[in-house]
């Protein structure tokens, strides 16, 4: 069935590979010069944006992720989501390097292994195997959720 | 298709109530005011004949029995009194509820809608008879039927159009059959062959005799949603009943199977007219739209008012950034251009905003009607008294004012007004009042409800609070200190939570949900004499004068409505102050360092210290700023569910040159500021 296609954005944080799905993604955007960062706010709170004139909160995947040695470079970028079944909910995620889109079925996602909690996020959409390469999908609502908390 | 026209019938009808809800207050106070009548009787009208048209038919029928005693009340049949009046309003919810809800499924809605018929027609037999025997006469003649009755000649000359609107003709001959005693002539030679034949036109001329006791305008009333499809005369052919009688039968087949239309002479030669016979006020054609019709409003979606306010939100945004531009690009050329944008940008954004505002009274009527049924149900006299209700204000502010408006009358009439013994124990009039007054302020709205109830106990307050736990016991508080603690959370004045106000939830979610719309509520009260609580709203809430001010490496807007003053100070009138008091022209003021707030490392000692005095609640706090950068009107942009806990910051704005300012909310910064200390 066709309903069972999904199609993802891959990216990478450091050495490992996520996806989200490519439906709820609004832009790509490059790591403006200026991120205005919003006092009294958490570490993975980076600041707001302006994209064509909104407000847009930015969020440090790689903290919540709790990575360690966090770097930028010239492929840092900043996925715009906009979780379709929510209100102003455009969020920025600050990633490593944008990846690829990837067209595939539902049900060639496995069930991601977590052995506790990955830094902050609880729960993923599910694991993809790709060229002996694990794509985890996050699960947007949960990010959004941890954002807000 | 219908759905649309059904939607649009339904809004149309939302407003009719509304006026007739308006028109209803009024006669209330104005018992005998025939105009009043009138507007009620053609609002209900409407919503009959709308009803029946669009699919109403529960409404259509509900609405015909009201329409039927208000007719009676037009006709002097019956006389207005509070009774009718407390029926019509709780009939008007009921007409609310089918609006909303089409016909009735249910059973048990049924059988509510059969007892409230049931209800209004008790109106009708009663004839609750207060004075004149004529009254009773009429009424009684009506049900015998005779000697009122005249007769008339109805010629419906409909135009082929007609049936395009989805109008029914034979549902107008119903109407008409219901006045009395009727015989329909359909006249059907225009007919075309079935070849040429459109099925959606309409042929048929009908003609129809009718003895009723109905006015003329009655039956022109049947007409009155096709007044412009049709040509249109009603003539009085006797002041008998003639329907029915050989002589008009004979008549009748003769038209038919000539195909020439009756006209009011031919009744001349009968035998049945007693009195003068001239045909009484032939009705001037109304086929022709010569009504010159202005059209002095109309209505938007509001969704679009919405568009057109974001989109001048964007202009002034980007007219900044090219302001900027002018500046540095020292070209005159550019500069005067930017200077027209500018002022033309400025009187568009005016305009924009202007149209966004609607009047506070689409709102007031609800709080009369809960104000009238309150007072009715707890047995007390109340006045309710409303000025500036013309006042216009920002739809999202007034959407969101008014639950904290309701809940603020909801505790006046509950813990403020006394019952009426009471009150003259008090050695007051019986009778309370509760005065709603809303008027501008400088760039603010104030709104005023005030009673003269029972008013508030300081004393009663205080105690509830030690006893909640919310303040110490040994705590010396001032009079509007106690008063303020009715906006904590947690403090609910009656342990018992009521129906009416309390429901759980008190003072503090109104101040919370006026502090969502910036806005400010305050209490004062006098035990004994009444409480007043004013609430202070911005105009609008997506522009602002601000203050741009610099604050470690970010940029902030204060907004100027805000600010008392600006000093710049010497460092060392600060080192002298101790406990973060600073002295400014011999008084003391309290003030916050936003570096320590926002958590940005200690500045190096400055030469000049930026203190702003920023008031709110009636108190001036200083605020100390690294720079003051100047003047700005801002457009706020919300910051998104993400940073909703973000209380200080109530909104971004970008600047000119594309950067983002935040925008402090100065009540909640020095109301942070009080919890912590």
């Amino acid at each position: 069935m066709e309903a069972h296609d999904i199609t993802l954005l891959s990216f990478q944080i450091q050495e490992d590979t996520f996806a989200v799905d490519a439906l709820q993604v609004d832009h790509i955007l490059e790591v403006p010069p200026v991120i205005t960062s919003v006092p009294n706010t958490p570490s993975f709170m980076k600041g707001v944006i302006n994209l064509h004139g909104n407000i847009i909160p930015v969020v440090d995947m790689r903290i919540i992720l709790d990575k360690k040695d966090i770097t930028n470079g010239a492929d840092t970028s900043i996925i715009v989501i906009n979780p379709t079944d929510q209100q102003d909910a455009r969020l920025g995620v600050l990633v490593d390097m944008v990846k690829e889109v990837i067209e595939t079925k539902r049900e060639l996602l496995k069930e991601t292994v977590l052995e506790g909690k990955k830094g902050m996020i609880d729960t993923f959409e599910g694991t993809l195997v790709l060229n002996d390469e694990f794509i985890h999908v996050i699960d947007l609502k949960n990010l959004t959720e941890v954002v807000v908390k | 298709m219908i759905d649309k026209f059904r939607a649009k019938f339904v809004e149309e009808s939302m407003d009719n109530l509304h006026d007739l809800e308006e028109a209803l207050f009024l006669l209330e106070k104005d018992m005998e005011n025939k105009e009043l009548i009138e507007r009620i009787f053609r609002a209900m009208h409407s919503l009959k004949g709308g009803g029946a048209m669009f699919g109403f038919n529960h409404l259509s029928d509900f609405t015909h029995h009201l329409e039927t005693i208000f007719d009676w009340v037009r006709n002097g049949k019956l006389k207005v009194s509070t009774d009718l009046i407390s029926l019509t309003f709780s009939a008007i919810d009921q007409i609310n509820f089918l609006l909303k809800t089409g016909d009735l499924s249910k059973e048990e809605d049924i059988q509510n809608q059969k007892v409230f018929i049931q209800r209004i027609q008790a109106f009708l037999t009663v004839t609750n008879s207060p004075s004149d025997a004529a009254s009773v006469n009429t009424a009684s003649d009506q049900e015998a039927g005779e000697s009122e009755e005249k007769s008339y000649l109805i010629s419906f000359i409909p135009q082929k159009e007609l049936l395009q609107n989805g109008t029914n003709p034979l549902y107008l001959l119903d109407d008409i059959h219901a006045l009395g005693d009727a015989l329909s002539i359909a006249y059907t030679h225009k007919v075309p062959s079935l070849e040429v034949l459109d099925a959606s036109a309409n042929y048929c001329i009908w003609q129809v005799l009718v003895s009723t006791a109905e006015s003329i305008n009655e039956i022109k009333d049947v007409f009155i949603f096709v007044e412009d499809e049709c040509e249109l005369h009603v003539d009085l052919i006797a002041e008998t009943a003639i329907v029915g009688q050989p002589e008009v039968k004979a008549l009748v087949s003769k038209a038919l199977s000539s195909n020439i239309l009756l006209t009011p002479d031919d009744f001349k030669k009968g035998q049945w007219a007693p009195k003068s016979q001239q045909p009484a006020v032939r009705d001037e054609k109304k086929k022709v739209a010569v009504k010159e019709h202005k059209i002095s409003s109309m209505r938007v979606s509001s969704h679009k008012i919405d568009e057109l306010v974001t989109l001048v939100s964007e202009l002034v945004t980007i007219q900044a950034q090219l302001s900027l531009y002018a500046e540095n690009n020292e070209d005159p050329t550019i500069v005067s251009l930017t200077e027209n944008i500018q002022k033309l940008s400025r009187q568009l954004r005016e305009n924009a905003f202007d149209i966004s505002l609607i009047p506070l009274q689409s709102e007031l009527m609800r709080f009369q009607r809960l104000v009238r049924d309150l007072s009715k149900d707890q047995n007390k006299d109340i006045d309710f008294i409303i000025e500036g209700g013309d006042l216009e204000l920002d739809k999202n502010i007034i959407e969101n004012l008014t639950d904290p408006l309701l809940h603020i009358l909801r505790n006046s009439i509950d813990h403020g007004i006394e019952l009426p013994d009471e009150r003259i124990a008090a050695g007051k009039a019986p009778k309370g009042t509760i005065l709603f007054k809303a008027f501008h302020s400088g760039a603010n709205v104030i709104i005023e409800i005030s009673d003269d109830g029972k008013g508030i106990d300081p004393e009663v307050i205080l105690q509830k609070a030690i006893h909640k736990g919310l303040v110490e016991a040994d705590v010396q508080l001032d009079k509007k200190e106690i008063l303020d603690l009715l906006f904590v959370s947690g403090f609910s004045t009656r342990d018992v939570v009521s129906d009416v106000s309390g429901r759980g939830v008190g003072m503090d979610v109104v101040r919370r949900k006026i502090a969502n719309i910036r806005g400010e509520v305050t209490i004062e009260s006098e035990k004994g004499k009444g409480t007043l609580i004013s609430i202070r709203l911005p105009l609008t809430l997506s522009i602002i004068d601000g203050l741009l001010v610099a604050v470690g490496s970010n940029q902030y807007v204060i907004p100027i409505s805000a600010i008392d003053k600006i000093y710049a100070l010497e460092p060392s009138q600060l080192k002298q102050s101790f406990n973060n008091v600073v002295v400014i022209d011999s008084e003391q003021y309290p003030y916050i360092d936003l570096r320590k707030v926002f958590q940005e490392e200690e500045k190096e000692s400055a030469e000049v210290i930026q203190m702003i005095m920023v008031k709110a609640e009636d108190k001036i706090t200083g605020v100390i700023v690294d720079n003051v950068i100047g003047e700005y009107q801002t457009v706020v942009k919300p910051l998104g569910k993400y940073l909703k806990k973000q209380e200080i910051i109530s909104g971004a704005s970008i600047m000119g040159d594309g950067t983002i300012a935040m925008v402090i909310d100065t009540s909640r910064l020095l109301h942070n500021r009080k919890l912590k200390k």
